[in-house]
């Protein structure tokens, strides 16, 4: 175990790698939801229900039944 | 912490060949049989390995490397579940050894996912039950509840979904609400894939990883994320570990 020693914040100790994997996966979402907001025809909802009427009436391969 | 350390990339990789089945040629549209042929060995590779807790952060390193290539070639429209494959598959790369960052990684990421997800309801056309609604139509197994589902209901199902969800976000990190939050988000998942598959190839491309992957991903919330607290001659360290906060 190399982790886990005490300090920093909320008294964990995290190196630099995971704190910018903790800001990035806030941020980079947060962003894509922000330019949607400001304009509804660009940037993409995170997360959506969007991705469930991908293959309304659509006839890709990937919708295959 | 075994379960972190060893139990979680194995599930990760479990995932990772399940969705090997929108790798079957054709289902996406790849430049070239070559490109293909390579991306879709790579990835079985890569889930193998991590199955049988082999070269891990390499193997879980190149997971997510691989999502993100098929993300800006051919696998566009899979953003989401590609992300969640994306992230976790770093989590994992980067914690060799260190379970407590692991679990922390990996919480934040279905955090994120849920929170987002609450979030990106939040517009007049889920909260008005208009994709319930349609849901209802285009879903041959909700056909029995087609009325019910173009009612009222409708908007009380968009409003529990979107509350649940950022309830999820929050709940899982503290004990008290742990363990009813997990139970509640895997009940909720079973009622998402029931709802909205379609028996084709997306329904794992989409629904199926997406929410098994967070559903998994509650392990993270059952591992510590700071170290025990140093024994005390008074006690007080064992007091502390029982409180109710994220931990």
């Amino acid at each position: 175990m190399q982790d886990g020693r005490p300090g920093g914040l909320l008294g964990l100790s995290l190196r630099p790698v995971v704190i910018v994997l903790i800001a990035a996966q806030i941020l980079i979402p947060a962003v894509l939801l922000g330019v949607r907001h400001l304009d509804p025809t660009k940037g993409q909802l995170p997360f959506s229900w969007q991705m469930h009427t991908t293959c309304w009436g659509s006839d890709a391969p990937i919708c295959d039944r | 912490m075994k379960r972190m350390q060893e139990l979680y990339p194995r599930l990760l990789g479990g995932f990772g060949l399940i969705w090997a089945v929108v790798l079957q040629r054709g289902a996406l549209d790849w430049p070239s049989d070559a490109a293909w042929a390579v991306f879709a060995a790579l990835w079985l590779v890569a889930s193998v390995a991590l199955v049988l807790g082999r070269r891990t952060p390499i193997a879980a390193g190149a997971l997510a490397v691989l999502s993100m290539v098929l993300f800006l070639g051919p696998g566009r429209m899979l953003v989401d579940p590609l992300g969640l494959f994306w992230w976790l598959g770093l989590a994992v790369a980067v914690t060799d050894r260190r379970p407590r960052e692991r679990a922390l990684l990996v919480r934040v990421t279905v955090t994120t996912a849920y929170g987002f997800a609450c979030l990106s309801k939040m517009n007049p056309s889920w909260i008005a039950g208009e994709q319930i609604s349609a849901l209802s139509i285009e879903r041959s197994q909700l056909h029995p509840f087609q009325s019910l589902l173009q009612s009222n209901a409708a908007v009380a199902i968009a409003w529990v979904t979107m509350v649940a969800e950022g309830a999820l976000a929050v709940a899982l990190w503290f004990r008290p609400t742990r363990l009813a939050a997990a139970v509640g988000g895997t009940v909720m998942s079973v009622g998402f894939i029931w709802a909205a598959h379609n028996d084709s190839v997306w329904d794992v491309a989409t629904i199926i990883t997406l929410t098994g992957l967070l559903v998994i991903s509650y392990l993270a919330f059952f591992c510590p994320i700071r170290p025990e607290p140093a024994a005390a001659p008074d006690g007080s360290a064992a007091l502390d570990a029982g409180r109710a906060t994220p931990g």
